[in-house]
């Protein structure tokens, strides 16, 4: 039987690759969206905060200006262990494709090279 | 060539075995994701009607309002107790059942809230919801 290994080698990377990439940038951006969201609601409350510390009304209290700030710190926390959750569950998923996918290509092409009995 | 198959696909299996341990989240659940909306959309509706209503409302008013928000989140701690993988999540929750009855005192204190802590309060509740959402909805 003659074999193009070159063909199937190509074949194989070029599928694999495709699909490796484009799952990359499918998380990527989901990830991306998500830490802007956070970010865009971060520097909400920072502004209410600093707003209420510089109010030329009754302002915030210097001690209540730096508990308001530790809670921010906290939240912020928050929003690093949701990015480290997401970024998780996205390997999970990630890697189970992508296992699957470079496995049905392989087997698909060392299918092909079995003798015919 | 099927040893080949099989001793490659046993090599794949355990080393991602390996990999989930260290970097596992908890699966999407539905139940916990609608827990986190309505506590979410409670304290959003409290917070917005303070900014209608002004500084009038005072805390006898709004007591049971936050009594209602902490037991939905209590409720989804109870349920977060029991799910793998649950150490961040947990966490978050915990942040967010904080916040909340750190706004409770506040406006306790206040009497009838003040605009300080109508914006800053529901600066913070805002955000930490929305990362609670956000992260159960984003679970796979």
């Amino acid at each position: 039987m003659s074999v193009d290994i070159n063909s199937i080698i190509s074949g194989v990377y070029n599928d694999f690759a495709n699909n490796f990439l484009a799952a990359i940038g499918t998380d990527s951006k989901e990830l991306l969206v998500t830490g802007a969201t956070y970010v865009t609601d971060a520097k909400t409350s920072l502004v209410a905060i600093g707003t209420a510390a510089l109010a030329t009304e009754n302002p915030m209290s210097w001690a209540e200006f730096k508990l308001k700030l530790i809670e921010e710190g906290k939240i912020a926390v928050a929003a690093f262990k949701s990015v480290e959750q997401l970024l998780a569950t996205d390997v999970q998923s990630f890697i189970n494709s992508q296992i699957a996918s470079f496995e049905s290509l392989l087997l698909g092409q060392l299918i092909k090279l079995q003798p015919v009995t | 060539m099927k040893k080949i198959i099989f001793i490659l696909s046993a090599i794949v299996v355990l080393s991602s075995c390996g990999l989930f341990n260290k970097l596992a989240a908890p699966k999407h659940n539905s139940t916990a994701l609608s827990l986190a909306q309505s506590a979410y959309r409670e304290d959003s509706a409290l917070y917005e009607s303070f900014k209608i209503l002004g500084t009038d409302l005072s805390y006898s008013h709004a007591a049971d309002i936050y009594d209602v928000i902490e037991s939905t989140i209590q409720q989804k701690i109870d349920l977060d107790t029991t799910r793998k993988y649950n150490t961040q999540i947990l966490s978050m929750d915990h942040t967010w059942y904080n916040q909340v009855e750190s706004a409770r005192q506040d406006h306790q204190r206040d009497g009838t809230i003040s605009v300080n802590h109508i914006n800053v309060n529901g600066a913070l509740l805002n955000q930490i919801g929305h990362i609670v959402v956000r992260t159960e909805t984003t679970y796979k």
